[in-house]
């Protein structure tokens, strides 16, 4: 009890010897050969040295990846707009004039009605044939002013 | 029975009250009027096979409620114009024509009915965009628009 007493209030408690030396010997590690740790060590910096490799490869790839998506995006924003003008600005122009009017329309009508040779590029809604869907097609271009496709009253 | 019979009067009393409610409404709009403009081209000695001028209303209180061909066989069906654009104050009308005998001088191609909003006459501005010959070639022309005269075709 005085034992006890005396333990509880200092600090330099200390274990029986035996219990010690029995706790010693139940955690004691066996000793590892330098060659095993040495070989343990290089596999270790290797496997760290290659996830470093595959993260920065990871890393790279998904900067290239964006670059490309960015540029391929842009491409696909600007040809379009692009080839769309190019498109207007041939299509319907059948007179060659610069400008898709009236006249162009009546080019292909008057053709269609004598029954004169048809340019196969007059087929402005490509179904195949020049007739009188293209004639309105054209007049209807010639006349738009809200940028709506197919607005036009035909004629 | 008893329920619906109220019910039923209810609905007519509705009906009878809104039916001089929307004619109080048109009643209401004293200035608005409709009247007809006649698009001319004359293209002089020239005989006239296409036509597109741009018409806007500078002022006024316009609206282009429809567009009708003219009585000038050649020029008869409704010219192109953009339907979309039949409520603004500007649009193109255009038509061409494979008669026979095209027109000479001043050609009626097509007449604008509008609905006139004020008292205030309106204010038009036209322009000639293209005019064309037989051939399918451009031919100096001018145009011009004015207030239909004569009885409108149904």
């Amino acid at each position: 009890m005085t034992d006890d007493s005396e333990n509880q209030g200092s600090d330099d408690f200390e274990l029986p010897q035996s219990l010690r030396d029995k706790l010693k010997a139940a955690h004691e590690s066996p000793p590892v050969p330098a060659e095993l740790s040495a070989h343990l060590l290089a596999s270790a910096k290797a496997s760290y040295a290659i996830r470093l490799r595959r993260r920065r490869m990871i890393r790279w790839s998904a900067l290239v990846g964006s670059a490309a998506a960015i540029i391929v995006l842009s491409i696909l924003l600007l040809l379009p707009s692009h080839s769309s003008r190019q498109h207007l600005a041939q299509i319907g122009d059948v007179n060659r004039d610069g400008r898709v009017d009236i006249l162009d329309a009546y080019v292909v009508a008057k053709a269609i009605s004598t029954g004169a040779k048809l340019d196969p590029a007059w087929d402005v809604n490509h179904d195949g044939i020049v007739n009188q869907k293209d004639v309105d097609w054209i007049g209807a271009a010639a006349v738009n002013v809200t940028g709506n496709s197919n607005g036009a009253s035909p004629q | 029975m008893k329920r619906i019979v109220p019910l039923i009067f209810l609905m007519l009393g509705l009906l009878g009250g809104s039916a001089p409610e929307a004619s109080r409404i048109n009643a209401t709009q004293p200035n608005v009027r409709f009247a007809a403009f006649d698009v001319l081209i004359d293209s002089g000695k020239t005989p006239l096979a296409a036509y597109q001028v741009k018409i806007v209303a500078a002022s006024g209180d316009v609206t282009l409620v429809g567009i009708e061909g003219s009585d000038q066989p050649a020029f008869a069906t409704a010219p192109y114009y953009d339907k979309h654009a039949i409520l603004n104050k500007q649009i193109i009308i255009a038509g061409y024509s494979l008669a026979g005998s095209l027109p000479t001088g001043k050609t009626r191609v097509a007449t604008l009915m509008v609905q006139i909003g004020s008292s205030t006459k309106p204010d038009w501005r036209i322009s000639l965009q293209v005019a064309g010959g037989a051939d399918g070639k451009q031919i100096p022309a001018t145009a011009s628009i004015v207030e239909h005269s004569g009885e409108i075709r149904p």
